[in-house]
C-alpha cells in the first residue's frame, strides 16, 4: 500500500504537482525529526527541519529532473532520508566538524538497502543536445553541490536581488567588500565544480 | 587566457536554477510554516478546548469578574451576619438571665409544672428546664367541668399556667441563644393579651 502511495506521490512530483509538493513534505516530516535525532545526532528540531527542507529541496529536483528512478525493494523514504544523509555530511565536511558519534560513513538509513549518493544516478542521456545536458549540470550542481555560505549568497543576489550592503547585513559581514570577496569566491567554486562535470560528460 | 567556464548562457542557467532552487525552499518553508501554525492552534485548542470569540470571551471574563466580586461581598456578608448573629445571641442571651423567674414564680399559685420549670431555670439547668416543658405541652389537656365555680377556677389557674410555661419557655428560648424562637415566642404571648403579654413586649422592645 505505502509504495503505491510512494509511487503516486513520485508520479506527481515528476508532474510538478503543488499539492504532491505537500504530500511529500507531510508524509515524512515527523518520522525524520526522530531519524535525524537519533542517526545525526541533531538535537535541534529547527536545524533538523531546516535539513529536511534541503532534502526535500534536491529530491524533488532530482525527480523532476529525471535523475531518481523508482527503484523495486528502495522506497522514496530511503531516497530522500539518504539525501538529508548526504547533505549533513557536506555540510558537516565544509564545517570542518567532526561528528562525535556518528560514522557519517556508515550511517543507517530507515531501511535496509541503502539508496546510493544521488550523484550516481546521472548518467548521461544520449539524446539530449548539449544545451539541455549542460542545464542540467547546472541544476545538479546549483541544487546538490553548493554549500554555505555560497547558498545564502546566491539567493539574495540571484533570487531576492539584495545589494551587497544587504547581503553583508544580513549575513553579518562587517562590509560589503566581504560579500564581494565571498561572491567571487563562491563563483570560482561554481566554475570548478561545473568544469569537471562538464568535463565528466563530455562538454568540455 | 584562462578558459571561462561560465559563459553568459552558463550564467543564465546558473541564475534560472538558483531560483528555482529558492522558490521551491520558500514553498517547503511555507508548508512548514502551515504546520507549525495547525500545531499552534491545536496546542491552544487543547488548553482551551472552546474557541469562543473575542466577544464572547470579553463577557465571560466580566463575568468572571462579577462572580469574584459577588463571592468577595457574599463571603463580607457571611462575616458581618456572623458578627451581628453572635452579637445578637449574645444579646438575647443576656436579656435572658437578666429576666428573674423567681418573681414569675410568685404569680403561679404554687405546687405546679411552671414552679418546677422556675426551679431549674433558677438553678440553670437549662436542659432539665427544656425537659420539663417538652413534657408539660405533651400533657393531654384535662378536662374541666366549667359548669361549677370551682372548674372554672381549676380552668383558669390551668390557663394562667399555660400562659406562664408559654412566657417562661421565650425566657428558655432566650437563654439557650435562640434569638429568633424566643422572638417569635414573645411576640405570640405579647399578642394572646394574657397576664405576660405587657412583661413579653417589654423584653421585645429589649431585643430590637
Amino acid at each position: 500500500m505505502k509504495k503505491i502511495l510512494e509511487q503516486e506521490l513520485v508520479a506527481g512530483i515528476r508532474k510538478n504537482d503543488p499539492a504532491a509538493k505537500e504530500t511529500m513534505y507531510r508524509m515524512y516530516r515527523d518520522e525524520f525529526i526522530g531519524w535525524s535525532f537519533k542517526t545525526l545526532n541533531m538535537n535541534d528540531k529547527d536545524r533538523a527541519l531546516s535539513l529536511y527542507t534541503d532534502a526535500c529541496v534536491s529530491s524533488w529536483s532530482n525527480i523532476v529532473s529525471g535523475k531518481y528512478e523508482f527503484r523495486p525493494g528502495v522506497t522514496f523514504k530511503t531516497y530522500l532520508f539518504s539525501v538529508a544523509a548526504n547533505i549533513w555530511r557536506n555540510h558537516l565536511r565544509t564545517e570542518s566538524r567532526q561528528p562525535l558519534k556518528t560514522d557519517l560513513e556508515n550511517i543507517e538509513l530507515p531501511e535496509d538497502s541503502a539508496w546510493q549518493a544521488p550523484d550516481s544516478l546521472l548518467e548521461p542521456v544520449e539524446s539530449e543536445d548539449m544545451e539541455e545536458k549542460k542545464r542540467k549540470i547546472v541544476r545538479d550542481v546549483v541544487f546538490n553541490h553548493m554549500t554555505e555560505p555560497c547558498t545564502s549568497i546566491f539567493r539574495y543576489v540571484y533570487y531576492e536581488k539584495l545589494k551587497y550592503r544587504d547581503i553583508a547585513r544580513k549575513m553579518s559581514y562587517s562590509t560589503e567588500r566581504v560579500v564581494i570577496t565571498q561572491a567571487s569566491r563562491c563563483r570560482k567554486k561554481l566554475e570548478v565544480a561545473l568544469k569537471d562535470r562538464f568535463k565528466e560528460s563530455g562538454l568540455l | 587566457m584562462k578558459e571561462c567556464i561560465i559563459d553568459e548562457s552558463t550564467q543564465k542557467m546558473v541564475e534560472d536554477a538558483v531560483r528555482e532552487k529558492e522558490a521551491l525552499k520558500d514553498d517547503f518553508c511555507r508548508i512548514e510554516a502551515a504546520i507549525r501554525a495547525e500545531e499552534r492552534s491545536e496546542a491552544e485548542e487543547v488548553a482551551s478546548p472552546v474557541d469562543v470569540p473575542d466577544k464572547v470571551r470579553n463577557s465571560s471574563r466580566v463575568r468572571r469578574m462579577w462572580l469574584i466580586l459577588g463571592t468577595v461581598a457574599a463571603a463580607a456578608c457571611l462575616a458581618c451576619g456572623i458578627f451581628f448573629r453572635v452579637s445578637d445571641v449574645l444579646a438575647c442571651m443576656d436579656a435572658g438571665f437578666d429576666i428573674s423567674v423567681a418573681e414569675l414564680a410568685m404569680t403561679s399559685r404554687g405546687d405546679s409544672h411552671a414552679d418546677e420549670i422556675i426551679s431549674a431555670m433558677e438553678a440553670d439547668d437549662i436542659s432539665g428546664a427544656r425537659n420539663l416543658i417538652t413534657a408539660f405541652r405533651s400533657m393531654p389537656e384535662p378536662v374541666f367541668d366549667l359548669s361549677g365555680e370551682a372548674g372554672q377556677y381549676r380552668f383558669e389557674l390551668y390557663k394562667a399556667e399555660c400562659q406562664l410555661v408559654d412566657y417562661l419557655d421565650a425566657v428558655l428560648l432566650m437563654r439557650e441563644g435562640r434569638p429568633l424562637k424566643a422572638r417569635k415566642a414573645l411576640r405570640t404571648v405579647a399578642a394572646s393579651g394574657g397576664y405576660y403579654a405587657s412583661a413579653a413586649e417589654e423584653v421585645l422592645d429589649r431585643l430590637r
